[in-house]
Protein backbone atom coordinates (compact mmCIF):
# COMPACT_ATOMS: atom_id res chain seq x y z
CA UNK A 1 0.00 0.00 0.00
CA UNK A 2 2.88 2.46 1.02
CA UNK A 3 4.34 1.87 -2.39
CA UNK A 4 1.72 3.91 -4.02
CA UNK A 5 2.53 6.84 -1.94
CA UNK A 6 5.93 6.03 -2.37
CA UNK A 7 6.09 6.73 -5.84
CA UNK A 8 5.29 9.57 -6.02
CA UNK A 9 8.61 10.84 -4.80
CA UNK A 10 11.87 11.64 -6.88
CA UNK A 11 13.99 8.81 -6.65
CA UNK A 12 16.47 9.79 -4.41
CA UNK A 13 13.97 10.69 -1.58
CA UNK A 14 12.57 7.53 -1.97
CA UNK A 15 15.42 5.25 -1.61
CA UNK A 16 15.59 7.36 1.77
CA UNK A 17 12.25 6.85 3.14
CA UNK A 18 11.88 3.16 1.92
CA UNK A 19 14.76 2.40 4.51
CA UNK A 20 12.56 3.48 7.00
CA UNK A 21 9.68 1.39 5.70
CA UNK A 22 7.94 0.93 9.04
CA UNK A 23 8.21 4.03 10.65
CA UNK A 24 6.17 5.16 7.63
CA UNK A 25 3.10 2.66 8.64
CA UNK A 26 2.43 4.75 11.67
CA UNK A 27 2.42 7.95 9.63
CA UNK A 28 -0.27 9.72 8.71
CA UNK A 29 0.52 12.54 6.88
CA UNK A 30 3.66 13.67 4.77
CA UNK A 31 3.85 17.22 4.45
CA UNK A 32 6.07 18.80 1.61
CA UNK A 33 7.27 22.66 1.52
CA UNK A 34 9.21 24.22 -1.09
CA UNK A 35 12.67 25.22 0.90
CA UNK A 36 11.24 23.78 4.42
CA UNK A 37 11.85 20.15 6.05
CA UNK A 38 10.21 17.56 4.69
CA UNK A 39 7.50 16.76 7.89
CA UNK A 40 6.20 13.07 8.56
CA UNK A 41 3.31 13.06 11.20
CA UNK A 42 2.03 9.45 12.93
CA UNK A 43 -0.90 11.73 15.22
CA UNK A 44 0.91 12.45 17.69
CA UNK A 45 4.95 13.47 17.14
CA UNK A 46 6.76 15.09 14.20
CA UNK A 47 9.41 13.35 12.46
CA UNK A 48 12.12 14.70 10.32
CA UNK A 49 14.15 12.63 7.61
CA UNK A 50 17.92 13.54 8.47
CA UNK A 51 19.62 14.11 5.47
CA UNK A 52 23.27 12.58 5.69
CA UNK A 53 22.14 9.13 7.57
CA UNK A 54 18.71 8.77 5.84
CA UNK A 55 16.79 8.18 9.03
CA UNK A 56 13.98 9.78 10.58
CA UNK A 57 14.36 12.20 13.48
CA UNK A 58 12.25 14.21 16.10
CA UNK A 59 14.97 17.13 15.22
CA UNK A 60 14.52 19.52 12.01
CA UNK A 61 18.65 20.13 12.36
CA UNK A 62 20.91 18.57 9.67
CA UNK A 63 17.26 17.30 7.44
CA UNK A 64 16.40 17.19 4.22
CA UNK A 65 15.07 20.19 2.94
CA UNK A 66 12.44 20.38 -0.27
CA UNK A 67 13.71 21.99 -3.30
CA UNK A 68 11.42 23.26 -6.09
CA UNK A 69 12.38 19.97 -8.09
CA UNK A 70 11.11 18.18 -5.40
CA UNK A 71 7.96 19.27 -6.20
CA UNK A 72 8.15 19.49 -9.63
CA UNK A 73 9.15 15.72 -10.18
CA UNK A 74 6.12 14.64 -7.49
CA UNK A 75 3.36 17.14 -9.48
CA UNK A 76 4.67 14.92 -12.56
CA UNK A 77 4.83 11.67 -11.03
CA UNK A 78 1.61 12.25 -9.14
CA UNK A 79 -0.25 12.92 -12.17
CA UNK A 80 1.58 10.28 -13.76
CA UNK A 81 3.19 12.30 -16.37
CA UNK A 82 -0.13 14.23 -17.55
CA UNK A 83 -0.83 17.21 -15.54
CA UNK A 84 -3.33 18.73 -18.06
CA UNK A 85 -5.28 15.39 -16.99
CA UNK A 86 -5.77 16.27 -13.77
CA UNK A 87 -6.22 19.87 -14.08
CA UNK A 88 -9.64 19.80 -11.94
CA UNK A 89 -8.78 17.91 -9.22
CA UNK A 90 -5.81 20.54 -8.68
CA UNK A 91 -8.08 23.18 -8.81
CA UNK A 92 -10.21 21.45 -5.97
CA UNK A 93 -6.96 21.11 -4.28
CA UNK A 94 -6.55 17.49 -4.20
CA UNK A 95 -5.65 13.98 -5.89
CA UNK A 96 -6.72 10.84 -4.89
CA UNK A 97 -4.13 8.27 -5.31
CA UNK A 98 -4.39 4.18 -6.06
CA UNK A 99 -5.19 2.84 -2.16
CA UNK A 100 -7.38 5.70 -1.20
CA UNK A 101 -4.38 8.14 -0.54
CA UNK A 102 -5.20 11.92 -0.56
CA UNK A 103 -3.08 14.81 -1.84
CA UNK A 104 -3.81 17.68 -1.19
CA UNK A 105 -2.28 20.74 -3.22
CA UNK A 106 -1.91 24.16 -2.94
CA UNK A 107 0.23 26.94 -4.38
CA UNK A 108 -0.99 29.87 -5.76
CA UNK A 109 -4.28 30.40 -7.31
CA UNK A 110 -5.45 32.68 -10.28
CA UNK A 111 -9.02 33.19 -9.84
CA UNK A 112 -11.70 34.18 -12.35
CA UNK A 113 -13.98 36.02 -9.91
CA UNK A 114 -15.01 33.71 -7.76
CA UNK A 115 -14.28 30.36 -9.30
CA UNK A 116 -10.32 29.05 -8.78
CA UNK A 117 -9.28 29.05 -12.95
CA UNK A 118 -6.00 27.87 -12.06
CA UNK A 119 -3.34 26.38 -9.57
CA UNK A 120 -0.62 28.32 -11.07
CA UNK A 121 2.35 27.11 -8.88
CA UNK A 122 2.33 24.51 -6.55
CA UNK A 123 4.44 25.42 -3.09
CA UNK A 124 2.93 22.65 -0.84
CA UNK A 125 1.98 19.10 -0.53
CA UNK A 126 0.17 17.28 1.56
CA UNK A 127 -0.05 13.46 1.51
CA UNK A 128 -2.62 11.74 3.95
CA UNK A 129 -2.18 8.37 4.34
CA UNK A 130 -4.77 6.04 4.17
CA UNK A 131 -5.40 3.95 6.98
CA UNK A 132 -8.90 2.15 6.37
CA UNK A 133 -9.21 1.12 10.11
CA UNK A 134 -11.60 -2.63 9.29
CA UNK A 135 -13.53 -2.95 12.33
CA UNK A 136 -13.90 0.00 14.42
CA UNK A 137 -17.36 0.52 13.91
CA UNK A 138 -17.90 -3.15 15.16
CA UNK A 139 -18.81 -1.96 18.69
CA UNK A 140 -21.29 0.44 17.95
CA UNK A 141 -23.43 -1.25 14.95
CA UNK A 142 -26.03 -2.82 17.18
CA UNK A 143 -26.67 0.65 18.00
CA UNK A 144 -27.28 1.92 14.92
CA UNK A 145 -29.12 -1.15 12.91
CA UNK A 146 -31.59 -3.38 13.24
CA UNK A 147 -32.90 -6.65 11.71
CA UNK A 148 -35.34 -4.10 9.11
CA UNK A 149 -33.92 -0.86 9.14
CA UNK A 150 -30.84 1.18 9.57
CA UNK A 151 -31.45 4.44 12.77
CA UNK A 152 -30.64 7.93 10.84
CA UNK A 153 -27.60 8.38 12.88
CA UNK A 154 -25.13 11.41 13.13
CA UNK A 155 -21.69 11.06 13.91
CA UNK A 156 -20.06 14.16 16.01
CA UNK A 157 -16.66 14.85 16.72
CA UNK A 158 -14.26 18.02 17.01
CA UNK A 159 -11.69 17.88 13.47
CA UNK A 160 -9.60 14.76 13.03
CA UNK A 161 -10.94 12.64 15.84
CA UNK A 162 -11.86 10.07 13.39
CA UNK A 163 -15.97 10.58 12.34
CA UNK A 164 -15.01 9.99 8.59
CA UNK A 165 -13.15 6.60 9.63
CA UNK A 166 -16.24 5.42 11.90
CA UNK A 167 -18.95 6.55 9.28
CA UNK A 168 -16.57 4.32 6.40
CA UNK A 169 -16.82 1.64 8.88
CA UNK A 170 -20.68 1.84 9.90
CA UNK A 171 -21.08 1.92 5.89
CA UNK A 172 -18.94 -1.28 5.01
CA UNK A 173 -21.01 -3.02 7.94
CA UNK A 174 -24.34 -2.28 6.64
CA UNK A 175 -23.68 -2.90 3.29
CA UNK A 176 -22.35 -5.87 4.81
CA UNK A 177 -20.52 -8.83 2.48
CA UNK A 178 -21.02 -11.98 0.80
CA UNK A 179 -22.27 -14.00 4.37
CA UNK A 180 -24.07 -11.09 5.50
CA UNK A 181 -27.41 -12.09 6.77
CA UNK A 182 -28.13 -8.47 7.67
CA UNK A 183 -27.48 -6.01 5.12
CA UNK A 184 -29.10 -2.81 3.07
CA UNK A 185 -28.33 -0.87 0.06
CA UNK A 186 -26.33 2.48 0.94
CA UNK A 187 -25.92 5.05 -0.95
CA UNK A 188 -22.29 7.33 -0.26
CA UNK A 189 -22.04 11.22 -1.69
CA UNK A 190 -18.41 11.72 -1.03
CA UNK A 191 -18.31 15.34 -2.14
CA UNK A 192 -14.60 15.11 -0.78
CA UNK A 193 -13.69 11.75 -1.83
CA UNK A 194 -12.66 11.28 1.88
CA UNK A 195 -15.07 8.18 2.40
CA UNK A 196 -14.62 5.80 -0.81
CA UNK A 197 -11.34 7.83 -1.98
CA UNK A 198 -12.24 7.17 -5.53
CA UNK A 199 -9.33 6.93 -8.20
CA UNK A 200 -10.67 6.77 -11.64
CA UNK A 201 -14.16 6.34 -10.35
CA UNK A 202 -13.17 2.95 -8.16
CA UNK A 203 -13.51 3.64 -4.64
CA UNK A 204 -10.65 2.78 -3.04
CA UNK A 205 -11.80 1.91 0.67
CA UNK A 206 -13.71 -0.92 1.23
CA UNK A 207 -17.09 0.02 1.89
CA UNK A 208 -19.16 -3.42 1.49
CA UNK A 209 -20.30 -5.26 -2.01
CA UNK A 210 -23.74 -3.05 -2.00
CA UNK A 211 -22.79 0.71 -1.48
CA UNK A 212 -22.83 3.03 -4.88
CA UNK A 213 -20.88 6.55 -4.55
CA UNK A 214 -21.24 9.57 -6.26
CA UNK A 215 -17.61 10.97 -6.37
CA UNK A 216 -17.22 14.21 -6.11
CA UNK A 217 -20.55 15.92 -6.18
CA UNK A 218 -22.18 18.34 -3.88
CA UNK A 219 -23.81 16.76 -0.90
CA UNK A 220 -27.34 17.98 -2.22
CA UNK A 221 -27.33 17.17 -5.70
CA UNK A 222 -26.26 13.49 -5.02
CA UNK A 223 -28.32 12.81 -2.19
CA UNK A 224 -31.01 13.93 -5.42
CA UNK A 225 -29.29 12.04 -7.62
CA UNK A 226 -28.87 8.89 -5.82
CA UNK A 227 -32.72 9.05 -4.72
CA UNK A 228 -33.95 9.45 -7.97
CA UNK A 229 -31.66 6.62 -9.56
CA UNK A 230 -30.05 3.96 -6.95
CA UNK A 231 -32.94 3.49 -4.33
CA UNK A 232 -30.90 3.07 -1.44
CA UNK A 233 -32.31 2.16 2.02
CA UNK A 234 -29.33 4.49 2.93
CA UNK A 235 -27.76 7.37 2.24
CA UNK A 236 -24.24 8.50 3.38
CA UNK A 237 -22.67 12.12 3.69
CA UNK A 238 -19.68 13.84 5.62
CA UNK A 239 -19.68 16.88 6.79
CA UNK A 240 -23.40 18.44 7.15
CA UNK A 241 -23.23 21.94 7.34
CA UNK A 242 -24.52 24.15 5.16
CA UNK A 243 -28.56 24.98 4.92
CA UNK A 244 -28.84 23.01 1.20
CA UNK A 245 -27.60 19.75 3.17
CA UNK A 246 -30.19 20.15 5.44
CA UNK A 247 -32.75 20.86 2.84
CA UNK A 248 -31.34 17.75 0.82
CA UNK A 249 -31.45 15.39 3.75
CA UNK A 250 -34.87 16.51 4.47
CA UNK A 251 -35.77 14.72 1.27
CA UNK A 252 -34.11 11.72 1.72
CA UNK A 253 -35.74 11.48 5.07
CA UNK A 254 -39.66 12.24 3.13
CA UNK A 255 -38.26 9.56 1.05
CA UNK A 256 -37.96 6.82 3.68
CA UNK A 257 -34.38 6.37 2.92
CA UNK A 258 -32.28 6.28 6.47
CA UNK A 259 -29.60 8.90 6.70
CA UNK A 260 -26.16 8.40 8.18
CA UNK A 261 -23.91 11.73 8.38
CA UNK A 262 -20.98 13.26 10.18
CA UNK A 263 -20.91 16.89 11.44
CA UNK A 264 -18.61 18.99 13.65
CA UNK A 265 -19.22 19.61 16.90
CA UNK A 266 -17.11 18.98 20.02
CA UNK A 267 -19.66 17.69 22.00
CA UNK A 268 -24.01 17.17 22.64
CA UNK A 269 -24.04 20.62 23.86
CA UNK A 270 -22.44 22.73 20.93
CA UNK A 271 -24.27 20.06 18.59
CA UNK A 272 -27.81 21.65 20.56
CA UNK A 273 -26.21 25.39 19.77
CA UNK A 274 -26.15 24.65 16.32
CA UNK A 275 -29.25 26.60 14.40
CA UNK A 276 -29.77 24.47 11.24
CA UNK A 277 -30.13 21.63 13.59
CA UNK A 278 -32.70 23.03 15.38
CA UNK A 279 -35.98 21.26 13.67
CA UNK A 280 -34.09 17.90 13.40
CA UNK A 281 -33.44 17.91 17.41
CA UNK A 282 -37.11 18.96 18.04
CA UNK A 283 -38.74 16.85 16.04
CA UNK A 284 -35.83 13.65 16.96
CA UNK A 285 -35.45 12.93 13.32
CA UNK A 286 -31.95 11.49 14.43
CA UNK A 287 -32.17 8.32 16.44
CA UNK A 288 -28.68 8.28 17.58
CA UNK A 289 -26.01 10.66 17.89
CA UNK A 290 -22.30 9.08 18.12
CA UNK A 291 -19.64 11.59 20.07
CA UNK A 292 -16.33 10.58 19.57
CA UNK A 293 -13.57 12.26 21.51
CA UNK A 294 -9.90 11.32 21.85
CA UNK A 295 -7.83 11.25 25.34
CA UNK A 296 -4.71 12.40 26.32
CA UNK A 297 -2.93 9.45 25.38
CA UNK A 298 -4.33 9.72 21.64
CA UNK A 299 -7.44 6.70 22.25
CA UNK A 300 -10.77 7.42 21.06
CA UNK A 301 -14.46 7.11 22.87
CA UNK A 302 -17.62 6.59 22.15
CA UNK A 303 -20.84 7.63 23.52
CA UNK A 304 -23.83 6.95 21.53
CA UNK A 305 -27.34 9.36 22.60
CA UNK A 306 -30.65 8.14 21.35
CA UNK A 307 -32.81 10.22 20.08
CA UNK A 308 -34.37 12.09 23.02
CA UNK A 309 -30.50 13.16 24.11
CA UNK A 310 -30.26 10.13 26.74
CA UNK A 311 -27.01 8.30 26.91
CA UNK A 312 -27.35 5.06 25.98
CA UNK A 313 -24.11 3.90 25.94
CA UNK A 314 -20.10 4.73 26.60
CA UNK A 315 -17.08 2.37 26.08
CA UNK B 1 21.46 -27.36 -70.45
CA UNK B 2 23.42 -26.23 -67.37
CA UNK B 3 23.89 -23.12 -68.81
CA UNK B 4 20.10 -22.58 -69.26
CA UNK B 5 19.28 -23.52 -65.72
CA UNK B 6 22.23 -20.83 -64.67
CA UNK B 7 20.87 -17.99 -66.90
CA UNK B 8 17.28 -18.58 -65.39
CA UNK B 9 18.56 -18.85 -61.74
CA UNK B 10 20.89 -15.95 -61.90
CA UNK B 11 17.65 -13.91 -63.35
CA UNK B 12 15.58 -15.52 -60.81
CA UNK B 13 17.76 -14.32 -57.76
CA UNK B 14 18.32 -10.44 -59.17
CA UNK B 15 14.57 -10.20 -60.11
CA UNK B 16 14.39 -11.87 -56.06
CA UNK B 17 16.91 -8.59 -54.90
CA UNK B 18 15.00 -6.23 -57.06
CA UNK B 19 11.76 -7.25 -55.64
CA UNK B 20 13.43 -7.69 -51.78
CA UNK B 21 14.09 -3.48 -52.67
CA UNK B 22 10.73 -3.21 -53.57
CA UNK B 23 9.56 -4.44 -50.26
CA UNK B 24 11.78 -2.23 -48.20
CA UNK B 25 10.94 0.75 -49.96
CA UNK B 26 7.15 0.26 -49.43
CA UNK B 27 8.11 -0.72 -46.19
CA UNK B 28 9.67 2.47 -45.40
CA UNK B 29 6.75 4.45 -46.94
CA UNK B 30 4.17 2.41 -44.51
CA UNK B 31 6.29 2.68 -41.74
CA UNK B 32 6.31 6.39 -42.11
CA UNK B 33 2.55 6.23 -42.32
CA UNK B 34 2.45 4.44 -39.41
CA UNK B 35 4.21 6.97 -37.53
CA UNK B 36 1.78 9.46 -38.47
CA UNK B 37 -0.88 7.55 -36.44
CA UNK B 38 0.89 7.09 -33.61
CA UNK B 39 1.47 10.54 -33.58
CA UNK B 40 -2.28 11.73 -34.33
CA UNK B 41 -3.74 9.09 -31.84
CA UNK B 42 -1.13 10.81 -29.47
CA UNK B 43 -2.41 14.15 -29.85
CA UNK B 44 -6.07 13.61 -30.02
CA UNK B 45 -5.76 11.39 -26.78
CA UNK B 46 -4.10 14.14 -25.19
CA UNK B 47 -5.99 16.98 -26.13
CA UNK B 48 -9.51 15.78 -26.74
CA UNK B 49 -9.67 12.72 -24.29
CA UNK B 50 -6.79 13.97 -21.72
CA UNK B 51 -6.28 11.06 -20.77
CA UNK B 52 -3.14 10.10 -19.47
CA UNK B 53 0.01 9.38 -20.81
CA UNK B 54 1.22 6.32 -19.34
CA UNK B 55 -3.09 4.69 -20.61
CA UNK B 56 -1.79 6.16 -24.24
CA UNK B 57 1.07 4.80 -24.22
CA UNK B 58 0.12 1.40 -22.89
CA UNK B 59 -2.78 1.39 -25.32
CA UNK B 60 -0.18 1.94 -28.59
CA UNK B 61 2.19 -0.86 -27.10
CA UNK B 62 -0.97 -2.89 -27.79
CA UNK B 63 -3.07 -1.63 -30.54
CA UNK B 64 -0.07 0.41 -32.69
CA UNK B 65 1.32 -0.55 -35.88
CA UNK B 66 3.20 -4.24 -35.26
CA UNK B 67 6.51 -2.38 -36.07
CA UNK B 68 5.96 0.40 -33.49
CA UNK B 69 4.60 -1.83 -30.54
CA UNK B 70 8.04 -2.92 -29.18
CA UNK B 71 9.13 0.61 -29.35
CA UNK B 72 6.15 1.53 -26.90
CA UNK B 73 6.32 -0.96 -25.29
CA UNK B 74 9.78 0.46 -23.79
CA UNK B 75 8.83 4.15 -23.45
CA UNK B 76 5.85 2.44 -21.40
CA UNK B 77 8.15 0.56 -19.02
CA UNK B 78 10.38 3.93 -18.53
CA UNK B 79 7.54 5.65 -18.02
CA UNK B 80 6.48 3.41 -15.14
CA UNK B 81 9.58 3.15 -13.50
CA UNK B 82 8.92 6.82 -11.66
CA UNK B 83 12.64 7.10 -12.03
CA UNK B 84 12.40 9.89 -14.74
CA UNK B 85 9.96 12.85 -14.37
CA UNK B 86 10.41 13.48 -18.28
CA UNK B 87 8.85 11.87 -20.65
CA UNK B 88 10.96 13.02 -23.17
CA UNK B 89 13.99 11.46 -21.64
CA UNK B 90 11.94 8.31 -21.37
CA UNK B 91 11.15 8.65 -25.17
CA UNK B 92 14.78 9.23 -25.75
CA UNK B 93 16.07 5.61 -24.18
CA UNK B 94 13.21 3.94 -25.67
CA UNK B 95 14.67 5.54 -28.82
CA UNK B 96 18.03 4.46 -28.57
CA UNK B 97 17.61 0.39 -27.97
CA UNK B 98 14.71 0.58 -31.10
CA UNK B 99 16.31 2.59 -33.86
CA UNK B 100 18.82 -0.19 -33.91
CA UNK B 101 16.01 -1.79 -36.65
CA UNK B 102 16.22 0.92 -39.04
CA UNK B 103 12.94 1.68 -39.52
CA UNK B 104 13.85 5.36 -40.38
CA UNK B 105 16.82 7.13 -42.39
CA UNK B 106 18.99 9.35 -39.88
CA UNK B 107 16.86 12.83 -40.87
CA UNK B 108 13.22 10.93 -40.30
CA UNK B 109 14.91 9.39 -37.14
CA UNK B 110 15.85 12.85 -35.53
CA UNK B 111 12.13 14.28 -35.70
CA UNK B 112 11.07 10.80 -34.59
CA UNK B 113 13.25 11.73 -31.12
CA UNK B 114 12.02 15.47 -31.15
CA UNK B 115 8.68 13.86 -30.93
CA UNK B 116 9.47 13.26 -27.21
CA UNK B 117 9.25 17.27 -26.33
CA UNK B 118 5.19 16.50 -27.79
CA UNK B 119 4.89 14.77 -24.15
CA UNK B 120 6.25 17.49 -21.88
CA UNK B 121 3.79 20.41 -23.75
CA UNK B 122 0.52 19.36 -21.70
CA UNK B 123 -2.32 19.91 -23.73
CA UNK B 124 -2.47 23.80 -24.26
CA UNK B 125 -2.22 26.09 -26.87
CA UNK B 126 1.61 25.32 -27.18
CA UNK B 127 1.18 21.59 -27.15
CA UNK B 128 -1.56 22.32 -30.46
CA UNK B 129 0.83 24.32 -32.05
CA UNK B 130 3.70 21.60 -31.66
CA UNK B 131 1.59 18.97 -32.65
CA UNK B 132 -0.02 20.19 -35.85
CA UNK B 133 3.92 21.34 -36.71
CA UNK B 134 5.60 17.95 -35.53
CA UNK B 135 3.13 16.20 -37.69
CA UNK B 136 2.96 18.58 -40.89
CA UNK B 137 6.34 17.59 -40.83
CA UNK B 138 5.90 13.93 -40.83
CA UNK B 139 3.69 14.82 -43.31
CA UNK B 140 6.00 16.45 -45.75
CA UNK B 141 8.40 13.30 -44.85
CA UNK B 142 5.25 11.33 -46.59
CA UNK B 143 4.79 13.52 -49.59
CA UNK B 144 8.00 13.49 -50.54
CA UNK B 145 8.63 9.60 -49.71
CA UNK B 146 5.28 9.11 -52.12
CA UNK B 147 7.02 11.04 -54.98
CA UNK B 148 10.27 9.30 -54.71
CA UNK B 149 8.87 5.97 -54.29
CA UNK B 150 7.74 4.90 -58.27
CA UNK B 151 11.06 6.12 -59.26
CA UNK B 152 12.91 4.07 -56.97
CA UNK B 153 11.39 0.87 -57.66
CA UNK B 154 11.05 1.18 -60.99
CA UNK B 155 14.80 1.87 -60.91
CA UNK B 156 15.92 -1.08 -58.56
CA UNK B 157 13.47 -3.45 -60.88
CA UNK B 158 14.97 -2.05 -63.83
CA UNK B 159 19.23 -1.88 -62.11
CA UNK B 160 18.67 -5.68 -61.27
CA UNK B 161 17.07 -6.59 -64.53
CA UNK B 162 19.80 -5.17 -66.35
CA UNK B 163 22.02 -6.63 -64.00
CA UNK B 164 20.71 -10.06 -64.40
CA UNK B 165 21.18 -9.83 -68.11
CA UNK B 166 24.04 -8.72 -67.60
CA UNK B 167 25.71 -11.36 -65.99
CA UNK B 168 23.80 -13.97 -67.83
CA UNK B 169 25.43 -12.71 -70.71
CA UNK B 170 29.23 -12.69 -69.08
CA UNK B 171 28.33 -16.34 -67.53
CA UNK B 172 26.78 -17.96 -69.91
Amino acid sequence: MLEQVLQIFPAELRKMLLANKDKLKETEEIRIRINQPMILWDGRKEYFLDKLSGRLSVEAEGSYYIKESDISAMLTFLSRYSIYAYEEELKSGFLTLEGGHRVGVTGQIRMEGEKVEQLAYVGSLNIRIAHQKIGCAKEILPFIRTEQSVRNTLFVSSVGIGKTTLLRDSIRLISGDETSRIHFKVGVVDERSEIAACCHGIPQNNLGIRTDVIDRCKKAVGMRMLLRSMSPDVIAVDELGSMEDFQAVDEVLHCGCSILGTIHAADMLELQQKEQLQKWLEQKIFERYVILKKDDEGRRHFMIYDGTWEKIWSD
Amino acid sequence: MVRLIGAVLILFGTVGIGYDRMRQIKRHYEGLLDWRECMLKIQGDMQSLKKPLPDIIAELEHHAPEVFQSFFMQVHKELMQYENSSPKSCWKEAWKSWKKREIFTKEEGQLFLECGRLLEQGSGGIFEKEAELLIERINILIQREQTEMRERIKVSMYLCATAGIFLVLILV
